[in-house]
């Protein structure tokens, strides 16, 4: 709107509903609907240094040395400085009519009352209100036009008229009377009731119920205050105790009272100390007894392990012990005494040469599971010849491998053939009257499989079994206990196949002697 | 006089061996006989009557222990020849018969000689030959019999009779239930051997016990046995004693 008069007034500035004006460090400073705004000569500036409270509609100017105090319409107050604007925020939702300052304390007229703030100039922004007046302590109504006071004496301005009450009066003071509902002091729940706990408190002057707020805090679990609206406290989840649950009250002049009730929250049967004692002794056994289960069951293993080893060992040296036969040891040695007796140094050195080499194998061999076929043919082999130092023309032999067997290649259990080829000759041949042979066959049947026949022509299964019964000497023989305990473990073990029969072959009308039969399959895991 | 012997052994080689050694050894030895067979052998004794037989005992068809159960008069003194058997030994040793194993140590063999041709003039060679039949068939140890020489000659006891073995200056003393005790000319150490068994123990470097005798043993290191016979038992064997009898 531009004017038309032309006289000695100056539009110095265009701007709709400036209202207030002040003046500030010398500077003039208006309020309007739109924000503050500064004389800056010669032209006004809006202030806006980018904070949005400087844009509310001010609806109060109170300028001071230090600060401009600036109060607002729905924003409460702030102050003003050459800096910056410092928002007191405990006001904010006010909207200030009037601002006094007096005794450090600011005093501002709202429309919801009369209000005393003190300045914390250490903190500005969150200085406290220190006490209110509402309607329900003498005010008219609680939308306040204009204050003053004079000593302790506010007078309050509103529409309906002027209100004057003493500031300072003892009716001030009185602290909230609080109670709770409950009629007991000590309340006690058990089972479901536990999660189900309510409390329910109230004020005893019905005129204050608007202006007075709550805290509560559960000691002593829980030591900081939390505030609340309801007057109605629920709780499901308190553990086994007694608690003390305290209310605070807070009126407008910041009077303060505390209630206490207590709740005994009695344990449910698991909770208390003797069952939680039973639940960890409990554990405790039951846990124990895991570790011993377990214990158990590595010490079973340890010890099954052991006992093939033990029986591995015991049948090393049993097989070690048989093929050692001290008979066979010393008469073979009778016999190389014969040579050297005779003058025979050839002989006899050939024939202690082959006895000390056979004394190796039967040591390195009895320490092995298994052998090649062609290590165990030189063990049968060096045995026999051995042996036909003492039989002489009685004793022949023949040993004959399949073409078809990889001799190199292929496997066998150790410790078997010998303990069989040696009751061939010690108890088939040696009470044959006349010459004796005794074969052994390797014969291939698949790539796994192979038999193997020992076969003399002496006496026979069955009366070699008579000899021994009608002998003095009563004995079983070394040999075939070492032969039925390797099978027997063999059997056990998963990585062959033994089958092994014996037969008497006048039995069946297949002439004289004892046939072995002995087929070994080897099993790949 | 010399003495005339055979030899029965199914190996060749054994007979030659032994053979040449009595030659070259034992110069009042004449082998006046030999084979391979103890069918033979039988033959042999019944035609030859020597006084001395070196026999083998594992022969084929025929031990040497059976062949001698088959002689009728077993009237010469023997001398076993055998490559290793406890059991042989064991048994020839409670006769107090001579034994040799093989190979053949020469100087055992001028010492089994020589016993014997002792032993041929004490005439004792029916007596001990024939406990050795009886014993072959009886099994069980305690009811076997032994044959003790003494300074009075042989002394034949029951086992089971035995209670206990006493050693003194190389001598033994050897106690019974049922007879006056003997003394022998062979240490203890000749009688753990011959007795040697899970039946006799040897308690202390001088006493050997008949386990069978045991009436108690005390906590201070003694044993008592029948008979009231108290004897210490070394503080080094208790422990393996103790376990033998707990057994």
């Amino acid at each position: 709107m531009k004017p038309t008069l032309k006289n000695k007034l100056e539009v110095v500035y265009e701007n709709i509903g400036l209202s207030k004006s002040t003046v500030f460090k010398n500077k003039v400073f208006f309020g309007g609907s739109d924000g503050l705004h500064k004389l800056n000569n010669p032209t006004f500036l809006k202030e806006k240094k980018g904070n949005s409270l400087l844009t509310v509609p001010v609806s109060y100017f109170l300028s001071s040395k230090e600060y401009l105090f600036v109060g607002t319409d729905g924003r409460g107050v702030y102050l003003y400085t050459e800096n910056g604007v410092i928002h007191l925020k405990n006001t904010d939702g006010f909207s200030v009519q009037k601002i006094i300052k007096k005794e450090g304390h600011l005093w501002i007229a709202t429309q919801k009352g009369v209000h005393q703030i003190s300045i914390n100039y250490d903190d500005v922004i969150n200085s406290k209100i220190t006490n209110s007046f509402y309607d329900a302590d003498g005010l008219l109504q609680n939308n306040i036009n204009d204050i003053h006071l004079k000593k302790d004496t506010l007078f309050a301005a509103s529409d309906i008229g002027l209100a004057k009450l003493n500031v300072d009066s003892s009716i001030y003071k009185n602290q909230p009377k609080l109670y709770f509902k409950s009629k007991k002091d000590t309340l006690s729940y058990k089972n479901v009731a536990r999660d189900n706990i309510s409390i329910t408190f109230a004020l005893q002057d019905y005129n204050n119920q608007e202006y007075t707020t709550y805290q509560y805090r559960i000691l002593p679990t829980q030591r900081q205050w939390t505030s609340t609206s309801a007057k109605t406290l629920n709780f499901s989840n308190l553990s086994p105790n007694l608690h003390t649950l305290q209310v605070k009250a807070i009126d407008q002049h910041f009077n303060q009272s505390i209630k206490n009730i207590y709740l005994n929250v009695l344990p449910a049967w698991w909770q208390t100390i003797l069952s939680k004692i039973g639940f960890g002794i409990l554990a405790l056994l039951l846990f124990w007894l895991f570790i011993l289960l377990i214990k158990n069951r590595i010490q079973k293993k340890i010890a099954a392990k052991s006992e093939v080893e033990k029986k591995m060992a015991g049948l090393e040296l049993q097989a070690l012990r048989s093929q050692m036969n001290p008979h066979f040891v010393h008469n073979s040695l009778n016999a190389i005494q014969y040579f050297i007796q005779r003058n025979e140094v050839e002989l006899s050195e050939d024939y202690l040469i082959k006895f000390s080499k056979l004394v190796r194998l039967f040591f390195e061999y009895s320490r092995k599971q298994t052998l090649t076929i062609e290590e165990e043919v030189t063990l049968l082999e060096n045995y026999l010849q051995i042996e036909k130092l003492r039989f002489e023309d009685k004793l022949s032999y023949m040993i004959n491998v399949d073409e078809k067997i990889d001799k190199e290649e292929m496997q066998i259990p150790s410790m078997l053939l010998q303990p069989i080829l040696e009751n061939a000759v010690n108890h088939g041949l040696f009470h044959k009257n006349g010459n004796g042979l005794v074969t052994v066959v390797f014969k291939f049947i698949d790539i796994n499989t192979y038999k193997v026949t020992i076969k003399d022509d002496g006496i026979g299964l069955e009366k070699a079994k008579e000899f021994h019964k009608n002998s003095v000497k009563n004995y079983q023989s070394s040999s075939t206990i070492v032969l039925q305990e390797r099978l027997s473990l063999l059997e056990k073990s998963k990585n062959w196949e033994v089958v092994y029969s014996i037969e008497d072959l006048s039995e069946n009308n297949r002439g004289e002697g004892t046939e072995v039969n002995i087929s070994f399959k080897q099993k790949y895991r | 006089m010399k003495i005339k012997a055979i030899i029965i052994d199914d190996e060749r080689k054994s007979i030659e061996t032994l053979k040449n050694k009595i030659e070259r050894f034992c110069q009042n030895i004449d082998i006046i006989g030999e084979t391979q067979s103890p069918q033979q052998g039988l033959q042999l004794i019944k035609k030859l009557t020597p006084d001395l037989v070196f026999l083998d005992v594992a022969m084929p068809t025929m031990s040497g222990f059976d062949m001698l159960k088959e002689v009728s008069n077993p009237n010469f003194e023997i001398i076993f020849v055998t490559a290793f058997d406890n059991y042989a030994i064991e048994a020839i040793n409670h006769c107090a018969i001579g034994y040799l194993v093989k190979p053949v140590d020469n100087r055992d063999l001028e010492i089994a000689v020589e016993k014997a041709i002792q032993n041929i003039e004490d005439k004792s060679a029916l007596e001990k030959n024939k406990l050795l039949i009886e014993n072959l068939g009886v099994r069980k140890f305690q009811k076997k019999k032994i044959v003790i020489p003494s300074q009075e000659g042989l002394e034949f006891v029951n086992i089971i009779d035995v209670i206990c073995c006493e050693g003194a200056k190389g001598y033994t003393m050897i106690h019974f239930v049922n007879r006056k005790s003997i003394l022998s000319s062979h240490s203890v150490g000749y009688f753990s051997e011959i007795l040697e068994s899970q039946e006799f123990y040897q308690v202390h470097k001088s006493y050997l016990i008949n386990l069978f005798h045991i009436e108690k043993y005390l906590n201070e290191g003694y044993v008592v046995l029948t008979k009231n016979f108290k004897l210490p038992v070394s503080r080094s064997r208790r422990q393996e004693f103790l376990n033998l009898i707990k057994q």
